[in-house]
């Protein structure tokens, strides 16, 4: 998740350069057409990454990582066990 | 005079401008003059120093801020949610059963005017007990302690990642605020991962551990940003906030603390220290990440971006393609062929240009010397001359005219000249004619003549016949 997230900025950055690149316009045709596949490649990576995003949440507990499943559920979820929830407010 | 309101009138433009403008809105103050009718309605008035509020509280809203006990975990029936935040209003102690005078209380509600008595209030959704008074002297205290320490600078304030991908949050695992900062966070970003560390975040043993994961986060070193979130409650219940141990925790952490702690109004001591401080969890979550949606446009603003610039770049290389191909066959050997054809072409039509100027030009002079000729001994000429030559022929014929006439004059006078020499002339004038016959021929000389010789004498009228007695020279 973190590495897709980074390169999602990388890969949004890189596009934005891309099309600073070829808007420029200096470019020999064979660079500007890879640029521009190169482009498109990312354009569609980011919006599967976007697509495809999800948080990844845990429960940090002793030191070990918990799956957190009390999202959406928060209603129904049992009673704390461990007594740490005492939020109560 | 055409703007004089009635009563009513007056009063409906002013509740809908109040109710406009105040939809909902926090209020704190001290609750004075506090009624319970038999309805359940509750009736007060908030004060402080400088206002009153009148507050009504009705019975079917009481229980949104109603029962509910610490770390229960239970939930009321239905759920309270600021209109402004979106925020689940936290359940609270019974507020309506304690409430009394002189207590200070933040209600939450909308401002209307009740018309009848012209009054305007406020009709409370939720009403909190604000704190006691010993405890805003704490939090005053230590607000300046820590101020005064530098606690609170704003150059010390560290910016927080944009759209971080690691996020460690400090809160309790169970509070609707982790519910709703989760529930807003998957609509944002690209996709992170959260680490919740639980704490208790209320009650005596709520500072240490909120301290202790905040260290703990620190030592692990995963987290871009760490967040300290608690859902709304009374001073009381934030008091964990309000305490040193967790500021001095916030203020050594060497990740940035982003904290949205209780409602809209409440500020607490770790929200000053926190490098940002937002005013509920959710809104920490919208604070971290983008829209989601707002991510997708802005790449699929990008992919067009990209499109045009494509096919922009494309027309530059397809122009600078023809240039080049323009440039090339200008240098190509059928093209250089073609290039001195033309230039032949053109020679030869210059040189025919110039055989025939050549030639016009003699035919020219030619022409000029016949015109020359023609001009002289043309038949206009012969003409000119014809005209002449009857010019000078009638000129001649008069000329001959004039010497005829001339001519006929001399005659006449040669005539009367020779009249004059007409030898019958001086007979009539007494000469005499004289003949001899011997000779015939007339007598001039004495010489000529004889004795005896017979003579005709000639008059004028006739002859006299004659005979000689003698001639005798030089006798007269």
């Amino acid at each position: 998740m973190a590495k897709d997230k980074q390169s999602f900025e990388k890969r949004l950055e890189r596009l934005r350069g891309i099309v600073e690149a070829l808007e420029r316009g200096d470019l020999p045709l064979e660079q500007g057409l890879a640029l521009y596949k190169e482009g498109l490649g990312l354009a569609g990576d980011c919006g599967r990454q976007l697509e495809s995003a999800k948080n990844e949440v845990k429960l940090v507990q002793d030191g070990l990582l918990k799956e957190f499943a009390a999202l959406d559920a928060a209603g129904d979820a049992p009673a704390d066990p461990e007594g740490i929830g005492g939020e109560g407010a | 005079m055409s703007h004089i309101l009635s009563v009513t009138d007056l009063t409906q433009a002013l509740k809908d401008v109040l109710e406009a403008e105040f939809p909902f809105v926090w209020v704190r103050g001290q609750v004075t003059n506090l009624a319970r009718p038999g309805s359940g309605h509750l009736y007060f008035t908030l004060s402080d120093s400088g206002a009153a509020l009148p507050v009504v509280w009705f019975k079917n809203s009481q229980g949104r801020g109603g029962r509910g006990g610490s770390g229960s975990g239970g939930r009321p029936g239905g759920e309270a949610i600021d209109p402004l935040t979106g925020e689940v209003l936290e359940p609270g102690r019974d507020v309506a059963a304690e409430l009394a005078d002189g207590q200070e209380v933040l209600a939450a509600g909308r401002v209307t005017v009740y018309a009848a008595r012209g009054a305007y209030q406020l009709v409370a959704e939720l009403v909190q007990q604000s704190g006691v008074s010993d405890l805003a002297l704490a939090f005053e205290a230590l607000k300046h302690k820590l101020e005064a320490k530098g606690y609170f600078d704003a150059a010390r304030k560290r910016p927080i990642a944009p759209s971080p991908a690691r996020v460690a949050l400090i809160t309790s695992p169970q509070g609707a605020a982790v519910r709703d900062f989760l529930r807003l966070a998957q609509g944002r970003g690209t996709g992170a991962s959260i680490r919740i560390h639980p704490a208790l975040v209320q009650g005596a043993a709520a500072p240490a551990q909120l301290a202790a994961q905040l260290d703990a986060v620190n030592a692990d070193g995963w987290a871009e940003v760490v967040a300290l979130i608690r859902g709304g409650g009374s001073l009381e219940d934030l008091w964990a906030f309000n305490t040193e141990v967790v500021a001095e925790a916030v203020f050594r952490s060497r990740i940035p603390v982003v904290t949205g702690v209780g409602h809209e109004p409440d500020v607490s001591i770790a929200d000053y220290v926190a490098d940002r401080r937002f005013a509920t969890p959710s809104a920490v979550a919208s604070g971290l990440w983008p829209l989601r949606a707002d991510l997708m446009q802005a790449v699929d603003g990008l992919e067009a971006d990209l499109a045009r610039a494509f096919a922009a770049h494309l027309e530059r290389k397809d122009r600078q393609l023809s240039e080049l191909r323009r440039a090339l066959s200008w240098l190509s050997p059928a093209r250089r062929l073609a290039r001195l054809d033309e230039a032949w072409v053109d020679l030869s039509r210059r040189l025919a240009g110039a055989g025939g100027r050549l030639l016009s030009v003699r035919r020219e002079r030619l022409a000029a010397v016949v015109r020359h000729l023609s001009r002289a001994f043309g038949p206009a000429a012969v003409c000119a001359r014809q005209e002449q030559v009857q010019a000078l022929s009638e000129r001649a014929s008069l000329s001959a005219g004039l010497a005829l006439a001339g001519a006929g004059r001399q005659v006449e006078v040669l005539a009367a000249r020779l009249a004059g020499l007409d030898p019958e002339g001086p007979l009539r004038r007494g000469y005499s004619l004289v003949r001899v016959e011997r000779t015939g021929r007339f007598l001039r000389s004495t010489a000529e003549v004889a004795p005896g010789d017979r003579l005709g004498v000639r008059t004028a009228d006739g002859e006299v016949a004659a005979v000689v007695a003698e001639a005798e020279k030089g006798r007269i």
